[in-house]
């Protein structure tokens, strides 16, 4: 009987860790950084690194004055605006013709049972238009991205899990975030939860909450603008784990977890990061 | 006279084994890259792949082509190891994340 008990106990125990709600999670991450760093502000985190480095905050508003993807704004604008051979525009695609919507994403789409990423849609409307898709990682897409992104600033992100496929795929999601992977056996947590905050070689490690709130960036080590999925593949590759594919159902759903972490929080992109 | 048979029969002997040890060798090379690609794939599979498996199975195979076949098995036998080593990261941690998660 004692054994039973202390199985059905076990059981209940391990259930109850595994299965935490969606909200109990976020609230859970939260709380963590409020403990973490107790002088930041919750909504200060759509900053990133900038949030918790007081110099490098100082350094980064002055880069903020001329800010470097300023020129990708421009090329996004123009290009949201220039209609396909068709005649058609990103605006026909998207609800609001696209403006200050970019809190809405990703989004779990009921009916193909996939989340689906801002980037992922502005492909599927070339594509619908007749146009070739872009390179996902960088160049165009990360220029319409950023405009698109512009338009929303101040929105605040909310993330939506409608049903258990969708809770299946965030807890994928959660899966991959909180995985050791590559030769240095690093998960994207043991960086940016557990180490947060600290120095890795000169630079310090950003704070996980807000992560996803200011993509796409212009990172200086590029030169260059990225979307979230080129950051994921540089991510991996600094552990020395082979990359996904960008837009792979595994990255989505990555950003499906992580964005979920940040709602209620403003969307900030573009953003500038060193 | 007798000098010179002798170092002749020596040499002719070498010779006739020189050739079965090369291709044991070329043989073990082959095998030994042969299981690092199937461990890698293993791993890559699991979509658990360590970026530095696929260097050193190309540098080894790149060894055995130059004949280098000691070299070839060293490198692949590394990749080998690297490959089941990122499969055993890859079971373990199906069940391991769930300790790391913030509670």
């Amino acid at each position: 009987m004692k054994r039973i008990l202390t199985f059905v106990l076990g059981a209940a125990l391990v259930a109850g860790l595994a299965w935490a709600t969606p909200e109990e999670d976020r609230a859970a991450f939260t709380e963590y950084f409020k403990k973490r760093f107790p002088d930041v502000a919750v909504e200060d985190y759509v900053n990133g690194v900038y949030s918790i480095d007081k110099p490098a905050y100082e350094q980064w508003l002055q880069i903020e004055e001329f800010p470097p993807y300023e020129l990708a704004l421009e090329e996004g604008k123009e290009l949201f605006e220039t209609p396909f051979a068709n005649g058609k525009t990103y605006a026909d695609c998207f609800p609001n013709g696209g403006m200050g919507i970019r809190q809405n994403y990703p989004y779990f789409d009921i009916e193909t049972g996939q989340v689906k990423t801002l980037e992922q849609e502005i492909n599927e409307c070339r594509v619908k238009n007749g146009e070739d898709p872009l390179p996902y990682k960088k160049g165009k897409i990360a220029s319409i991205s950023a405009y698109m992104a512009y338009t929303s600033r101040g929105n605040k992100f909310d993330v939506q899990i409608p049903n258990d496929k969708a809770l299946a795929a965030y807890e994928n999601g959660k899966e991959f975030y909180y995985s050791k992977r590559g030769q240095l056996n690093f998960s994207c947590a043991d960086c940016h939860v557990g180490n947060s905050g600290m120095m890795i070689r000169a630079d310090k490690l950003s704070p996980a909450l807000g992560h996803p709130t200011h993509f796409p960036v212009y990172r200086s080590k590029w030169n260059d603008m990225g979307t979230l999925h080129r950051r994921f593949d540089g991510c991996n590759k600094q552990v020395r784990a082979a990359p996904l594919p960008a837009q792979g159902e595994e990255y989505r759903n990555l950003e499906y977890f992580l964005t979920y972490m940040s709602n209620g929080m403003e969307v900030n992109g573009p953003g500038a990061r060193k | 006279m007798k000098k010179t048979l002798l170092i002749a029969g020596v040499l002719a002997m070498a010779g006739l084994g020189a050739a079965p040890a090369q291709a044991a060798d070329e043989a073990a090379a082959k095998a030994s890259c042969t299981a690092a690609e199937e461990a890698r794939k293993m791993a890559a599979e699991l979509k658990f792949e360590w970026t530095t498996t696929q260097p050193l199975i190309a540098k080894g195979m790149e060894a055995a082509s130059k004949g280098e076949y000691a070299h070839a098995v060293k490198l692949c036998d590394e990749a080998r190891m690297q490959g089941e080593a990122a499969v055993a990261q890859a079971k373990n941690q199906a069940d391991a994340w769930r300790a790391a998660v913030v509670k």
